[in-house]
């Protein structure tokens, strides 16, 4: 809201500066967004009138102009065109500095003398308009200073961001009350007096009176409605101080009675609405709720259609309508009226409407038809019910010289006066930490219109322009507005808790080190993906779509980082950075399998926190994702089980269960080459069942499924001897590389490949929790062997490394795929073994017997044969 | 014996100083120290002499003979060493080289997940715990319980994303962390000394100060006897701990429905250092967010005794902070995650 400084200085004599007002509004919470100075400088600028104009020979841009600058005449040159000889206008003299700075000097252009500088408005820094000369209007005279021509003083405006529960301050009155309050200046209450003393009438509680009609049929949405007649109005521009001061508040002078309205509203913060009373059928007002297929075109043009949407819980889709004697909507209550009734250059009787409506049924249909205005801006705050009558009596003072006040019909008036609140001082200072006086406190509200009663125990009764406090809470805030935040002295709180992260938080960001160890740079990719992003990666399941997207872009809830992170690359690529690794941590939201949710439900989603990581620098595959598995792994304190399900290798079943079933540790025995660490340490460490992982809703192995992965070359991570899915490993399908743009800018014939992990954050670092405990190592010397075994296809290694395992479990240290090859179709994988006891250097033939032992157990469980060499 | 064994010496020693090289001198060696070299010869003619010569004449022998091994191993170490030396300098390189082809092995952290980190380092350092909510909410989480009912004008200050799930406009994406308040309080323990990080979502057109997907992070304090002055006390705590020692916090009246009174904080501009500059409009301030005392509705929402417990509530964008710290002009880089940004900070 744009407040100019000397229309606050109407209500109270403030004699602060500019800046120290600027200050104090903002220490009120008025925040001042901007300070505009306007004015300044004008003291030299004269009126001069134009007495002739001619052509400088050569030039068509200028022209040679005499003036009469009231103390003989002066030859200028001048640039505008838009004036004529017996114009007034702005007088620059030579040796006059303008309010931009400028210096004006005698110059010479095209041989003309120019003594000094006709101005437009903005040079003037009075406006924007720079298209030509400020012509003045008529009364005035050559010689003139300006300022008195045109009236203008220098002035400041500032323009205030008004907080939502503060309708008082959207008003002159309301800020000047706060400031004067604020700065101990006195408030002038005379100006009410005069109004009432000049203006008032009786009201005529009748709905029929002045021969006019008022209907209020649906008083919950207005309790409270006026009516005024005038007569004999006479439509014409609004005397200039008027017009000005709606200028710099922001407004566009438009005819009298429009200007008074804006004027009251601005002044007193009380919206009115005229309508051309012979225009309104019947000379009827009817104030009812809407009903279906009701619709109307506003002032602005556009037509509306009411009760069209709902806009959120306990709405009942009923928008206060002002009708006509034919029940035709001819206005939205408290947002815009209609065309029809609009006040034209031949009114001459005026219905003016002053009235209260509910600030939720405005808020209500201002959101739903998506329209706001001064009045909505007002009446969804809850303007002040007693200020109605005082504004109709302001606004036929305002219009005395132009239309005759008849008297004002008033309905309704059914709002209760705020009851006194319960304020207990020693509450206020705890809640404030301060130790004010119960003198302090009940002054300092005074001076904003409060009554106090009352002394520890005090019961405060808040004006009925601030339906915002209705509390102590609300009382305290007042208190400490106006004693100023600054004055209260920080103190600082102890908590009685060590501080600390959550064990999740703390591994959460071990593994953000980790992944950025790696290589890769984090990512921070939006939540909101496409449709098609899904659809590219081959998922069939449902996403959740936002209703109202900023773009088709950003509709739907992800379902896996593996788009983003794919985009990002992309990105990089396009700008020709190669050799990517990317990371993300971030949700992921499943569809829910119980759609039921209403609004008080304790959680929507079963939200899934995955880590993932984008393996595309240029020898990356999917065996650096396997490596970053096994490193995530390592790093974790609990050592979980790990194991790695791939369709054509894993003779084991993925488990088809929700997440949140318990599953039997029966379900296999250990295997695989992660799961060896776990069972090598500790045969309970492993055993990873998986506890509170919350919610049980179903569809997350879905979600974990090798959607977007390459067929051949990616697996199912699980945890546990139940072998819980909680991601992916592997490459990324090349197909879905192309669709998102990850290809190779540097080979284009070379198959790029990108590897890639992802792991439910929650069920990695949530499925165990022990800490591991360390074992033994020997002091003996250790021996190696290597065993190479011809393998039979869909025999995975981890299951040869978890036999070999089973078959040497108390001596072995370590087990190890060292080479991997295929000729002629027969697959060779050659295992190191390093074997060594606690308690002795093991001999040949202990460790022959275990080679042995070795050999016939990969054989009998895995079909694989040593491999002759 | 008409050898003079000082001559010899000499000679010998004359001719290693020529010698660069260790084959050159295992041959001289030889020559030296060979029955057939002069020292050689003067051994074997030992024999001849008698007996009384032969004891004082064999020790000289014998004294020269040293002496010239000791030469031959001066001699090779000379070479060994400098022969090292030579091998070494044809070894050199720019080592700047190294430096102007190496890259960091590492990654970087994203610099918004970073400042989040740090920010929830100072508050347990402070004795708060860290606690999280979901991102996709329900209107009682997101406003209702909050104190701001349904079409309450004050929604305006969040533009929602709705979602398709339940009734109309029940289910939407937070627009602030604030509905993690509410799920700390209704878990019932007491007292809380809490902060709530995370992604928010609002339906605002990017800016360079905008993103319509952001990150917030909460601050919750509820106790007995927990004032205003408290409030004010932890913003300066926190600021002059995260910013530095120069850089300080004021309030300023306020309005949010779940909080009263109600301010917003500023502290001083890190651009200028308070004294005025472009980024602070010239007032030394720059404003970071907003917090208040928990207003007793918001409590009634939750169960908790608003006659006995009081709170406190803030809340500030960990981007903005973030594009402070950083000096970002533009944020929408931030969900870029292009290389060439993310590898400066």
């Amino acid at each position: 809201m744009k407040v100019p400084l000397s229309w606050l200085k109407e209500f109270a004599p403030f004699t602060q500066g500019a800046e120290t007002i600027a200050d104090t509004l903002s220490d009120l919470g008025l925040v001042v967004e901007s300070v505009k100075h306007i004015g300044n400088g004008l003291d030299q600028i004269l009126v001069a009138k134009v007495l002739e104009i001619d052509a400088i020979p050569g030039a068509d841009k200028i022209r040679r102009v005499i003036v009469d600058t009231g103390n003989g005449e002066e030859q200028i040159v001048c640039g505008a065109s838009n004036f004529k000889v017996g114009d007034h206008v702005p007088l620059a003299s030579v040796g006059t500095t303008l309010p931009g700075g400028m210096e004006i000097s005698r110059r010479k252009m095209r041989g003309v003398v120019s003594n000094g500088m006709l101005c437009s408005g903005n040079e003037l820094g009075l406006s924007d308009d720079h298209t030509g000369l400020m012509v003045l209007g008529e009364g005035i005279t050559a010689g003139m200073p300006l300022t008195d021509a045109i009236g203008i003083k220098p002035d400041t405006i500032y323009d205030l961001s008004i907080e939502g529960n503060r309708p008082d301050a959207l008003s002159l009155l309301g800020v000047a009350r706060d400031l004067a309050a604020k700065t101990n200046t006195p408030l002038y209450d005379q100006w009410q007096d005069d109004v009432l003393k000049r203006n008032s009438t009786d009201l005529h509680r009748d709905g029929t009176a002045l021969g006019v009609n008022i209907e209020v049929l649906s008083t919950d949405l207005c309790p409270r409605f006026t009516a005024s007649v005038f007569n004999n109005v006479s439509i014409e521009d609004s005397p200039s101080w008027i017009a000005r001061r709606l200028t710099l508040a922001g407004m566009r002078p438009i005819n009298n009675i429009v200007d008074a309205s804006n004027y009251v509203m601005l002044e007193l913060g009380q919206p009115t609405h005229p309508y051309d009373l012979s225009r309104l059928a019947r000379h009827t007002l009817r104030v009812r709720a809407s009903m279906k297929g009701d619709s109307l075109v506003t002032l602005d043009g556009v037509n509306r259609v009411c009760g069209a949407r709902s806009v959120g819980p306990g709405d009942d889709l009923r928008d206060c309508l002002i009708c006509d004697g034919d029940d035709v909507p001819i206005g939205i209550a408290g947002i815009m009226g209609g065309e029809s009734t609009e006040i034209s250059g031949s009114t001459a009787e005026v219905l003016l409407e002053a009235a209260y409506f509910n600030p939720m049924s405005i808020a209500r249909t201002s959101k739903r038809l998506g329209l706001r205005s001064e009045a909505s801006l007002r009446f969804e705050r809850g303007c002040d019910p007693n200020m109605i009558t005082i504004s109709i009596w302001r606004f036929a003072e305002i219009l005395r010289q132009s239309a005759e006040y008849k008297g004002t019909i008033d309905v309704g008036d059914t709002l209760e006066e705020p009851g006194p609140i319960k304020v207990n001082l020693s509450r206020i200072n705890n809640l404030l930490g301060t130790d004010l006086g119960i003198g302090t406190v009940s002054d300092t509200l005074s001076r904003i219109g409060f009554k106090c009663r009352g002394t520890d125990r005090l019961e405060v009764i808040p004006p009925t322009y601030r339906p915002d406090v209705r509390r102590e809470a609300d009382v305290a805030e007042e208190v400490a507005r106006l004693i100023g935040y600054s004055t209260i002295k920080p103190a600082r709180p102890r908590s009685p808790r060590v501080g600390m992260l959550s064990p999740y938080q703390s591994a959460r960001r071990r593994l953000r080190e980790i992944a950025a160890g790696m290589g890769a740079d984090e990512a921070w990719c939006s939540s909101l993906v496409s449709e098609s992003d899904h659809a590219a990666l081959g998922l069939d399941m449902p996403a959740i779509t936002v209703e109202n997207p900023l773009s088709a872009d950003e509709s739907v809830l992800r379902l896996s980082l593996l788009p983003g992170l794919l985009k990002s690359a992309a990105h990089n690529i396009d700008r020709r950075v190669e050799g990517i690794r990317l990371f993300e941590v971030g949700i992921i939201f499943p569809y829910p399998t119980d759609r039921h949710v209403d609004r008080f439900s304790k959680q929507v989603l079963d939200e899934r926190e995955m880590i993932a990581i984008l393996f595309a620098f240029n020898d990356d595959s999917g065996e650096n994702a396997m490596a970053a598995l096994a490193t995530i792994t390592d790093s974790l304190g609990s050592r979980p089980l790990i194991d790695v399900w791939q369709e054509s290798y894993s003779d084991w079943v993925l488990p088809a269960m929700s997440i949140g079933e318990s599953v039997s540790g029966e379900a296999g025995e250990a295997s695989g080459a992660m799961s060896e660490r776990a069972a090598g340490a500790n045969t309970g460490a492993g055993d990873g069942a998986v506890t509170g992982t919350g919610a049980g809703a179903g569809a997350r192995p879905e979600v974990y499924s090798l959607h977007g992965l390459h067929p051949s070359r990616s697996g199912i991570v699980t945890i546990g001897r139940g072998r819980i899915p909680i991601g992916t490993v592997g490459e990324v399908d090349p197909l879905v590389l192309n669709h998102f743009g990850v290809t190779s800018t540097i080979n284009d014939t070379r198959h790029r490949r990108v590897g890639w992990l992802q792991l439910d954050l929650k069920l990695l670092l949530e499925s165990n929790h022990e800490m591991p405990t360390a074992s033994p190592i020997s002091k003996y010397p250790s021996t190696d062997i290597d065993l190479s075994f011809e393998v039979p296809d869909g025999v995975s290694s981890s299951k040869i490394s978890s036999v070999l395992h089973q078959a040497c479990i108390d001596t072995v240290e370590s087990i190890r795929l060292i080479d991997a090859y295929r000729l002629d179709n027969r697959r060779s994988l050659t295992f190191r073994i390093r074997l060594s006891s606690l308690d002795h250097t093991l001999d040949d033939a202990e460790i022959a017997s275990i080679r042995d032992k070795c050999i016939q157990q990969v054989h009998d469980k895995s079909g694989a044969v040593l491999r002759s060499i | 014996m008409d050898y003079n064994l000082e001559i010899v010496v000499q000679d010998a020693k004359d001719a290693l100083s020529t010698i660069d090289d260790l084959e050159e001198l295992s041959r001289l060696r030889n020559n030296l120290l060979s029955k057939k070299s002069q020292l050689g010869t003067a051994r074997s003619s030992l024999a001849t002499l008698p007996l009384d010569q032969r004891r004082e004449i064999g020790a000289k022998i014998e004294l020269a003979r040293k002496e010239i091994e000791s030469a031959l191993a001066e001699r090779r170490q000379l070479i060994e060493v400098r022969t090292r030396k030579e091998k070494l300098a044809a070894d050199e390189i720019d080592i700047t080289e190294w430096l102007e082809s190496s890259t960091p092995a590492r990654g970087h952290q994203h610099i918004v997940q970073r400042t989040r980190d740090e920010l929830e380092d100072v508050f347990v350092g402070m004795g708060f715990s860290v606690n999280e909510g979901p991102e996709v909410e329900t209107d009682w989480y997101n406003f209702e319980a909050l104190n701001i009912p349904p079409a309450h004008p004050a929604r305006g200050m969040w533009d929602t994303f709705y979602l398709d799930l339940g009734e109309p406009e029940t289910v939407l994406l937070r627009t602030h962390t604030s509905p993690t308040q509410i799920r700390v309080m209704e878990s019932g323990e007491l007292p809380i000394y809490a902060v709530m990080p995370g992604r928010c979502y609002r339906r605002d057109t990017p800016d360079s100060r905008h993103l319509p997907i952001f990150h917030q992070i909460e601050g919750l304090v509820v106790d007995i006897g927990i004032s205003f002055a408290n409030l004010a006390g932890t913003i300066e705590d926190f600021t002059t701990a995260y910013f530095g020692a120069g850089i300080h916090s004021r309030l300023r009246p306020s309005y949010f429905p779940f909080t009263e009174p109600s301010a917003e904080f500023e502290i001083t501009c890190t651009i200028c250092a308070g004294s005025g500059c472009r980024t602070c409009s010239h007032t030394g301030w720059i404003e970071l967010g907003g917090c208040g005392m928990v207003h007793p509705a918001v409590f009634e929402a939750v169960g908790i005794d608003s006659k006995r417990w009081t709170g406190f509530a803030f809340g500030f964008g960990i981007d903005r902070c973030a594009q402070m710290r950083y000096q970002i002009p533009d944020m929408r880089v931030l969900m870029e995650n292009d290389y060439r940004f993310m590898k400066q900070l």
